[in-house]
C-alpha cells in the first residue's frame, strides 16, 4: 500500500538554517491525496490566516502527487501552496516541466520552506543533503541565469531548480517563481521565495519511484494512452492542436467568437490577432515543441533565439494568455514585442497574466486622464498599442521605478491609491488579474472569476463548453452547478497534480484508475469528486478568515458595461444576471447567503471539528 | 449568392487554404455548399473533415465549423439554408486552464 508516495516531508527552516524530516500519516494520503490537497491541507492548519504574506511565518509549500515520475502522462506538474500577496488568501500555482520527477526521486513528497533567511541564499537538497548557500552574487541576476550558476556551482549536471528573479526580490506582488522556463505565475509565489530571501532552491534525487500493482497500473496507463491516443488521433483534437502550434492555437477561434478581450474590454475581437496568435509565432519564428517528463502532448514552443531592436530573446511561449493579457488587452499587434516581453517576464520572473493587465490598467488610465502619457519619461508615450512604452513599463515594473512601483502592487492596490472611478474598471477579483475570457460574454467564466478562491482565474471555469455552446453561453441556467462541479473535479486532479490538459480527455474515473493501481487505495471517481470539493471549501474557510468575504465574489463595473464590438444575438452580462449566478452558485455549494459554508455542508464534507 | 469559407490553423495546413470563396444558388444549404467546398480543398480536408461532417450522426467535426461566429451542435443544421453573407469558418477547438 502506497508504494507510489514517499512518505515523507521536509522542513527546511531558512532562519536557522536547519532541516527536520517528518513522515507523512495514512490519514494523510487517504483523505488529501497528494499535490494541492496536501499543500492546503497543511497551509490551513499552519499558516495563520491573517499574517501578511510577507512574514516570515508565511510558508512555501511544494508538493508533489502519487503519479509523479511515474510513466503515466501529463502528471509532471509540481504544485506550490502558499499565502499569496496579491489576494492575501491561500494561492496554489503549478508549473511543468522536470522540477517534480527531481524532487520525487529526492525521497520527499512534500518540501516546506519556513522562516526567513538573513540574506540571499540558494538551497540545495542532494544525496549530500541540504546545502544553505549566501549568494549575494545573484542579487538581481535573471532567472535563467541563476538556474545555471547554481547547477554549474554545485556541480550537478542533473540538477533541477525553480528560482527567481529581480520581480521576486522585489516583491512584486505578482512574481513568479521559475522552474527552467515553466512559470509558477499566478498569485505572486515567486515574491514569497523573494520575502524569504530564496533565490534558487536546486534537487537533485537518486531515488526511483514503484507503484502498488505493476500488472494493473500497466493495464491502466495502456487505456490512459488509449484515451489520449484516440483524441490526438482526430483532426479537431485540442490537444492534438496544442502539440503543433502551442496553446496559441486557440486563438483564432477565441477571437472569432469575440471573447478575445481588446484594448482593454473596448471590444471583443482583435482585427490583428493574426499577427500575434499561435500560427502567427509559428510562420514568423523557427520553432520547436518540447514536453514535460512522460508528455505526449509536448505544448512547449522554443523558438530560435532572435535579434530585435529591444534586445536578443531565447524564450519559450509565449502562452495564448500572453496574446491576450501583453497582446490584445494592450491593443499590441507586433509579435516581436511580444515575444520579447514574454521573456523580460521569463528573465525577472512575473506572471504575464497580471504584468500584462498591469500593462493595460496603466494605458487605460492615460485614456481617461487619470495618469500622464509622460508617465514613463522622455521618449516613450505611454499608449495602447506602444510596443516601446510596454517594454519600457515592464522594465519599471521590475525594478519598482517610478510608476512601475505603483504598478508593482497590482491592479487592485493600483487603483485603491489612484482612485478618480479606477478601482470600477481594474480588471481583478481579489487582487488578481483577470485571465483570458470575457466576464461580459460567458456566464460561467463570470462566476469561476468571482468565486475562484485564487481571484479571477481561468484554471477551473467551462470555458470549452461555453466557447463552443455546448451551454449557451450568455445563460444562467445551470451555469453555477456547472462552474462548481468544474471546480470540484479540477482541484481532485491537482491532488495528483496533473496538468490541466488532462482534464480534457480524462474522466474522473480515468484519474482514479490510475491512482488507486499506483497507491493501492480504492477510490470511487465520486469519492475523489468529494475531496475536491472538500478542498475547495477549506481554501474558502481559510479565505474567510483571512478577510475575504462575500463582498469580494464580486466583478468590477466595466464587466457590466456593453462592449463596442459586442456580437449580435447574444445578451451582454447585467447585474441581475450576475446576482442570480451567485445566489445560485451559494445554494448548489451548501454555502450561506453570506457565502460561508454551513455547519452541515462541512460536515458531509468531513471538514467540521 | 456568394459565401466566404475561412480556414484556421491546423485547418488551413489540411485545407491548402486560407479563404474561399463559393458561388452559390439561392437558397442553398449549408450541405450544398460543403458538396461544393470539396472542389476547392486538398484531398486530405475532403476525406477527414468533409465527408465526415455529411454523414449522418457525426457530431465529431461539427465542433470545427462557425457559422456567424456560432457554433453549430445539430447535424440537422446542415440542411437549413444559407442566407448572402453568411460567413462560415473552420476553427480548431479551444478549452480553457
Amino acid at each position: 500500500m502506497y508504494e507510489c508516495y514517499n512518505r515523507k516531508l521536509l522542513r527546511i527552516n531558512l532562519t536557522d538554517r536547519t532541516v527536520r524530516e517528518e513522515p507523512i500519516s495514512e490519514k494523510m494520503i487517504q483523505h488529501w491525496v497528494g499535490g494541492m490537497g496536501f499543500g492546503v491541507k497543511l497551509l490551513t492548519h499552519e499558516v495563520p490566516p491573517t499574517i501578511d504574506a510577507f512574514d516570515p511565518e508565511n510558508k512555501i509549500f511544494i508538493c508533489i502527487g502519487p503519479l509523479t515520475g511515474t510513466i503515466a502522462p501529463l502528471f509532471a506538474q509540481t504544485c506550490i501552496v502558499t499565502k499569496s500577496p496579491l489576494t492575501t488568501g491561500i494561492i496554489n500555482t503549478y508549473a511543468g516541466g522536470q522540477i517534480a520527477t527531481a524532487i520525487k526521486s529526492t525521497g520527499y513528497d512534500v518540501i516546506v520552506f519556513e522562516g526567513k533567511a538573513d540574506q540571499l541564499i540558494y538551497v540545495t537538497l542532494t544525496p549530500a543533503g541540504v546545502k544553505f548557500v549566501d549568494c549575494p552574487e545573484l542579487k538581481g541576476k535573471p532567472v535563467r541565469e541563476a538556474e545555471e550558476y547554481v547547477k554549474t556551482t554545485s556541480g550537478y549536471d542533473n540538477m533541477h531548480t525553480i528560482g527567481i528573479g529581480l520581480a521576486g526580490e522585489n516583491l512584486i506582488r505578482y512574481a513568479a517563481a521559475i522552474s527552467e522556463t515553466r512559470a509558477f505565475g499566478r498569485g505572486g509565489a515567486g515574491a514569497v521565495f523573494g520575502s524569504k530571501n530564496l533565490k534558487v532552491f536546486g534537487v537533485v534525487g537518486l531515488n526511483d519511484v514503484k507503484v502498488a500493482n505493476p500488472k494493473g497500473f500497466e493495464e491502466a496507463i495502456e487505456r490512459t494512452y488509449t484515451a489520449f491516443r484516440e483524441d490526438l488521433s482526430h483532426p479537431w483534437s485540442l490537444l492534438g492542436g496544442f502539440g503543433r502550434i502551442g496553446t496559441g492555437s486557440g486563438v483564432a477561434l477565441i477571437n472569432d467568437k469575440h471573447v478575445f478581450a481588446t484594448r482593454y474590454h473596448k471590444y471583443t475581437s482583435f482585427q490583428h490577432a493574426n499577427e500575434i496568435d499561435g500560427e502567427a509565432f509559428m510562420r514568423k519564428y523557427e520553432t520547436r515543441p518540447i514536453g514535460c517528463q512522460s508528455c505526449l502532448v509536448h505544448c512547449g514552443m522554443v523558438r530560435k533565439p532572435l535579434e530585435t531592436k529591444w534586445g536578443t530573446i531565447w524564450t519559450r511561449g509565449p502562452e495564448y494568455e500572453t496574446m491576450y493579457s501583453i497582446g490584445s488587452l494592450c491593443f499590441n499587434d507586433n509579435s516581436d514585442m511580444l515575444y520579447y516581453a514574454n521573456d523580460q517576464a521569463e528573465k525577472y520572473g512575473m506572471d504575464t497574466l497580471s504584468l500584462g493587465v498591469n500593462v493595460a490598467f496603466a494605458m487605460e488610465c492615460v485614456d481617461r486622464g487619470i495618469l500622464s502619457k509622460d508617465a514613463l519619461g522622455e521618449g516613450y508615450t505611454l499608449e495602447f498599442g506602444n510596443p516601446d512604452a510596454t517594454v519600457r513599463l515592464i522594465d519599471m515594473i521590475a525594478a519598482r521605478e517610478g510608476i512601475g512601483d505603483l504598478l508593482a502592487e497590482g491592479v487592485k492596490r493600483a487603483s485603491e491609491k489612484l482612485n478618480q472611478g479606477s478601482q470600477d474598471f481594474a480588471l481583478q477579483v481579489k487582487g488578481m488579474e483577470f485571465a483570458a475570457w470575457m466576464p461580459e460574454r460567458m456566464r460561467g467564466v463570470a462566476t469561476t472569476f468571482a468565486t475562484a478562491n485564487r481571484g479571477a482565474c481561468h484554471k477551473r471555469a467551462p470555458i470549452g463548453m461555453e466557447l463552443m455552446e455546448f451551454v449557451p453561453m450568455d445563460s444562467t441556467e445551470g451555469r453555477a452547478e456547472l462552474v462548481a462541479q468544474i471546480q470540484n473535479v479540477v482541484n481532485a486532479t491537482f491532488t495528483l497534480v496533473s496538468c490541466r490538459f488532462a482534464e480534457f480527455v480524462l474522466k474522473p474515473a480515468q484519474f482514479v484508475d490510475l491512482l488507486n493501481n499506483a497507491s493501492g487505495m480504492s477510490f470511487t471517481a465520486e469519492q475523489f469528486e468529494l475531496m475536491g470539493e472538500a478542498i475547495w471549501n477549506m481554501e474558502r474557510m481559510y479565505n474567510l478568515a483571512a478577510g475575504i468575504d462575500a463582498s469580494q465574489d464580486s466583478l468590477p463595473e466595466i464587466c457590466f458595461k456593453v462592449p463596442l464590438d459586442f456580437p449580435e444575438g447574444y445578451k451582454p452580462l447585467t447585474h441581475s444576471d450576475f446576482n442570480i449566478l451567485i445566489k445560485d452558485y451559494y445554494e448548489y455549494r451548501g454555502w450561506d447567503a453570506s457565502g460561508t459554508p454551513t455547519p452541515e455542508r462541512l460536515e458531509k464534507l468531513g471538514l467540521k471539528g | 449568392m456568394k459565401l466566404v469559407v475561412r480556414f484556421s490553423g491546423l485547418l488551413q495546413s489540411l485545407s491548402g487554404k486560407k479563404e474561399v470563396e463559393l458561388g452559390l444558388k439561392e437558397d442553398c444549404s449549408l450541405r450544398d455548399a460543403l458538396i461544393e467546398l470539396k472542389k476547392n480543398v486538398q484531398p486530405e480536408f475532403v476525406s477527414q473533415i468533409i465527408d465526415p461532417l455529411l454523414e449522418e450522426n457525426n457530431t465529431g467535426p461539427l465542433r470545427l465549423l462557425v457559422k456567424n461566429h456560432r457554433h453549430m451542435h445539430s447535424v440537422a443544421e446542415i440542411d437549413l439554408p444559407l442566407k448572402d453573407g453568411d460567413v462560415l469558418s473552420f476553427l480548431p477547438p479551444m478549452e480553457g486552464g
